[in-house]
């Protein structure tokens, strides 16, 4: 004989009512675009005529001919796109740690530093490539200049166009942009710390070392886990950074340039929704993989 | 750190100098370069000249005022759509219990996974079924996929975290929920508001892929678009000079937004990301 | 002006229940207080009078009508929080007045409403300050005021003194008492503070893991409490517990015999309860007292002496192992190590079953509960 007062009915139901419009644009804006991308996956659609189309079945992905799953260029992307984040996320991971472990401690100047690393995350990505391509110019690069100078290299090197540095300019770019975000979230994770785990170890003249392995270390862990796993996701969709700085080359072509090619470049709207989709799994599996092991407090009933 | 002894000290001041001129340096250099023109592009040097040759140039080339007032508009009624929904949603998610509330963040958390280029073509069919290709309309349909999730996310996280017995005593002073939220949560939250407002403003600022694709005409690009595409006379150079100064331009006014709430914005991307 | 009846209320968070089944009368004007440890669903229960919580089953009547199905604002009630929960960018004049204008009342009406109650509380100077100018103990009046503007039918009163410290609670608590008396309204009062029970209620009600384990004024709690948890819930320092067995039962007197010191008479009515049944021997500190060793129903030696100035505490470890703890005056000698003896009246003994339900007692009973904790 559950009773739900006329106060619980009015909750839930201005809830449907707040929810309601926010469903909406999130199904046309998300929802349907999707569906309609995975639709498309299994036809021949082309971008200048997308209403006349044929079902190819799985033919994008699996076709012997011309599917996905053959196309050499396709591996080439997921691998560049594997190897940035791998590489990427570890670099940032690495110096952000330092760079948040150097902010946790009390220095004059404090804020105008964590002020300073805050610019490179501000500036669009865009712009970051653009600044990046100016500094790693060929010609009149000052990186170059500066390396030549300093006799590290003999001659210029195009930092841009050559295939063996190509993926690490973007590397290098993309550390540059995105350490800032993992430095503040780690240094979050370090300033929510209880303070008397250090006392207690200093009171016990552990060295700093051991009580950054053996305290600072596993407490700060989950902070850690969380910013890794939302750069990698976000690692793995990467498209401006490459598609300013490198262009379409081969060299360092990600699964959404290669996509965004197929699709506008090639006008090719069911090959490229094929490899759309095939990134979109590749990201839901992930995800959903994160949600069920990392055991992510949906509802918002542990934090209470 | 007062028990250092002095080499670690100094060690420690160098990894503070390292770490500021790694961040600074990059944007130091661009606003150098976009005081050079012509030939002194081609030498290097670190200190700005009193040029502004190339900021007149930015604007004169291409129709780059058009291209900012783009962003804003894009970026503002993006903002301000978002808002909207968000804050009667997160609402909702955050303080009634329902069935289902579970999947429904679940859903909102995954549509801001999405990558860009999933909804490419979906969204391109839509866009031009809507008769909004190459206009500002399709633009700010586009960016909500960026802008939604993530302000319903945050504002969710915020809102969770204000005590229950605020809301309950204006349930037992007779308010309806919206009212809760407009006359009390609201002016308590204004804070949390800017700061999600701001967050979702830089990324539809610098949203690139979407304004790439769904803009033909130099008149509907924005800010990020007209800039990866600005081409100097030579077809072989590109004009350096033009481009630092345009950088500089659409950079600077974030600069010194987040630099004001610096404080804010690390609060908001904490709360932006899932505790696990 | 209301009574509010509570019949058989059961209070489920899925599919736990945690409120098993509590009927309770409460007359018009009484003040009534819901005590018990954390966790007892004291709480619970207040928010279901309020309409916070959705009642699982049974019925609630407020003023003979029944309010299950109607929102807080609609049955009359007012509520202080613990936190006092004042909205934070309103002044205390709109944080009183909030309501009122949900209320549909005129802004003339608003206004005298603010007014009086500022008047009642000494809140006129603050009216146009912000809570967090405030310090707790105007917070707290502001929180009072919000709910006696609405001119409820019953307060509600959650916790309203953990807030503040010891002084300004003591002083709360009087002015709580005073505002009982002036609004002649019906209010019900959460705490876990048994002095603050004690002192404001009318009748209190004892409640333990979701039951209602005894419903009367102060005096008949404490002196007739009708189990153990109430009898030790009660009192400071708790209520002394000792097994024992019954030796002989008649004639409203039972002698029971505690091990290794003998038998000793209590004024309980156990007829019917065969010899050697196990019960408890339930006595309070400060109805016991220090004899010369030999003398009195136990012997033992002093393990510790607690001095608190009025009156000392002596616990003293007797010939059955168990620790027993007597008040004594503060002028009473008693050191460490010694032997003494230890007595207490016949008719101020308690009895309880193995189950720990009391057996009626049937004496006068006699002494005054100590107010100090």
């Amino acid at each position: 004989m559950a009773q739900g007062s006329e106060l619980t009915r009015a909750k839930v139901r201005s809830a449907m009512l707040f929810l309601t419009p926010m469903m909406i644009v999130l199904a046309l804006v998300a929802g349907w675009p999707l569906g309609r991308t995975i639709f498309f996956s299994f036809t021949d659609a082309n971008l200048s005529d997308m209403e006349n189309f044929q079902y190819v079945g799985f033919d994008n992905f699996f076709g012997t001919e011309w599917g996905l799953l053959h196309d050499p260029q396709w591996w080439n992307a997921v691998w560049n796109t594997v190897w940035f984040t791998v590489v990427s996320v570890i670099l940032e991971t690495f110096l952000g740690l330092i760079v948040a472990l150097a902010l946790n401690m009390k220095f004059p100047m404090r804020g105008l530093i964590r002020a300073a690393i805050l610019i490179p995350w501000a500036i669009p990505t865009i712009v970051s490539a653009k600044m990046w391509g100016w500094m790693l110019h060929d010609q009149f690069g000052i990186l170059n200049y500066i390396f030549l100078n300093l006799g590290f290299i003999s001659a210029p090197i195009a930092w841009t166009a050559n295939p063996d540095t190509a993926m690490l300019a973007v590397i290098i770019v993309d550390v540059w942009k995105t350490t800032p975000f993992m430095a503040l979230l780690i240094l979050a994770g370090l300033q929510m710390l209880p303070s008397d785990c250090y006392e207690s170890a200093r009171v016990d003249g552990i060295p700093g070392w051991k009580v950054f392995w053996r305290v600072t270390l596993p407490l700060v862990y989950p902070a850690i886990a969380v910013a890794v796993i939302f750069r990698a996701l976000d690692a793995l969709r990467i498209f401006d950074l490459i598609y300013v700085l490198t262009s379409n080359s081969a060299d360092t072509m990600s699964m959404s340039v290669y996509a965004r090619q197929q699709l506008v470049d090639f006008q090719d709207v069911g090959f490229g929704s094929a490899a759309s989709t095939m990134l979109f799994l590749i990201i839901a599996l992930l995800t959903i993989a994160y949600i069920i092991l990392g055991k992510v407090d949906l509802s918002g009933e542990r934090s209470k | 750190m007062s028990h250092w002894s002095l080499p670690s000290k100094l060690g420690f001041y160098v990894l503070l100098l390292a770490i500021a001129v790694f961040a600074l340096f990059p944007f130091y250099y661009a606003i150098v370069s976009s005081t050079q023109s012509g030939q002194q592009l081609f030498n290097v040097q670190i200190i700005p000249n009193e040029n502004f040759e190339n900021y007149r140039l930015v604007f004169s080339e291409q129709p780059f005022a058009r291209n900012i007032l783009n962003s804003i508009i894009v970026a503002v009624v993006c903002v301000v759509l978002s808002l909207g929904l968000a804050v009667t949603a997160s609402f909702a998610l955050a303080r009634v219990h329902f069935r289902g509330r579970g999947l429904l963040l679940l859903t909102v958390l995954s549509v801001s996974m999405f990558p860009q280029v999933a909804v490419l073509s979906g969204m391109f069919e839509l866009i031009r079924y809507l008769g909004l290709y190459n206009s500002l309309g399709g633009l700010i349909l586009a960016n909500l996929i960026l802008t939604l999730p993530f302000t319903v996310w945050v504002l969710t996280t915020f809102m969770r975290q204000l005590p229950k017995e605020l809301e309950e005593a204006a349930y037992v002073d007779g308010a309806t929920p919206l009212e809760i939220i407009f006359k009390v949560f609201m002016p308590v939250l204004w804070p949390a508001l800017v700061t999600t407002g701001l967050l979702a403003f830089i990324a539809a600022w610098n949203e690139f892929l979407f304004a790439l694709t769904f803009t033909l005409s130099n008149e509907m690009r924005t800010v990020p678009v007209a800039i990866a595409l600005i081409t100097g006379g030579s077809q072989y150079e590109l004009p350096w000079g033009n481009i630092m100064a345009a950088s500089v331009i659409v950079t600077v006014p974030l600069i010194v937004l987040v630099l004001i709430f610096q404080r804010k914005i690390v609060g908001g991307l904490t709360a932006g990301a899932v505790k696990g | 002006m209301a009574t509010v009846v509570l019949k058989d209320i059961r209070k489920s968070f899925g599919q736990i229940e945690t409120i098993h089944g509590v009927n309770l009368d409460i007359k018009d004007q009484e003040f009534i207080v819901f005590v018990g440890p954390s966790g007892c669903g004291k709480s619970t229960l207040l928010r279901l009078v309020a309409g916070l919580e959705d009642i699982t089953s049974g019925d609630l009547h407020i003023d003979g009508v029944r309010v299950n199905p109607l929102p807080p604002a609609k049955r009359g009630i007012a509520m202080v929080f613990q936190s006092y929960a004042l909205y934070p960018h309103m002044t205390v004049y709109e944080n009183m007045a909030f309501g009122l204008r949900k209320s549909g009342l005129d802004s003339k009406g608003v206004e005298d409403s603010v007014k009086e109650a500022a008047r009642i509380l000494e809140l006129g100077h603050l009216l146009e300050r912000l809570p967090k100018q405030l310090s707790g103990g105007q917070r707290q009046r502001v929180a009072i005021g919000r709910a006696i503007v609405r001119d409820p039918k019953v307060f509600l009163f959650d916790e309203p003194l953990s807030n503040l410290d010891a002084a300004l609670r003591v002083q709360t608590r009087l002015e709580i008492a005073k505002l009982h008396r002036r609004m002649s309204a019906t209010m019900i009062y959460v705490t876990h503070d048994q002095v603050e029970a004690m002192t404001l209620a009318d009748r209190i009600v004892v409640l333990n893991e979701g039951n209602v384990e005894q419903f009367g004024s102060p005096l008949e709690l404490y002196h007739r409490p009708q189990n153990i948890f109430v009898a030790t819930f009660l009192g400071s320092p708790t209520m002394n517990i000792v097994d024992a067995k019954v030796s002989a039962a008649q004639n409203g007197t039972t002698t029971v015999a505690v091990a290794g010191s003998g038998d000793v008479a209590v004024s309980a009515n156990a007829a019917g309860t065969g010899a050697g049944t196990e019960v408890k021997l339930g006595i309070r500190p400060e109805h016991m007292r220090v004899t010369e060793p030999g003398a009195g129903a136990f012997q033992g030696q002093v393990d510790v002496v607690e001095e608190l100035g009025e009156s000392h505490l002596v616990h003293v470890i007797v010939a059955n192992g168990e620790r027993i703890v007597v008040r004594v005056p503060g002028d009473a000698k008693a050191s460490e190590g010694e032997n003494l003896g230890i007595a207490f009246d016949a008719n101020d003994g308690h009895l309880f079953r193995a189950d720990g339900m009391a057996f009626e007692r049937s004496g006068p009973t006699s002494g005054t509960p100590p107010l100090s904790s």
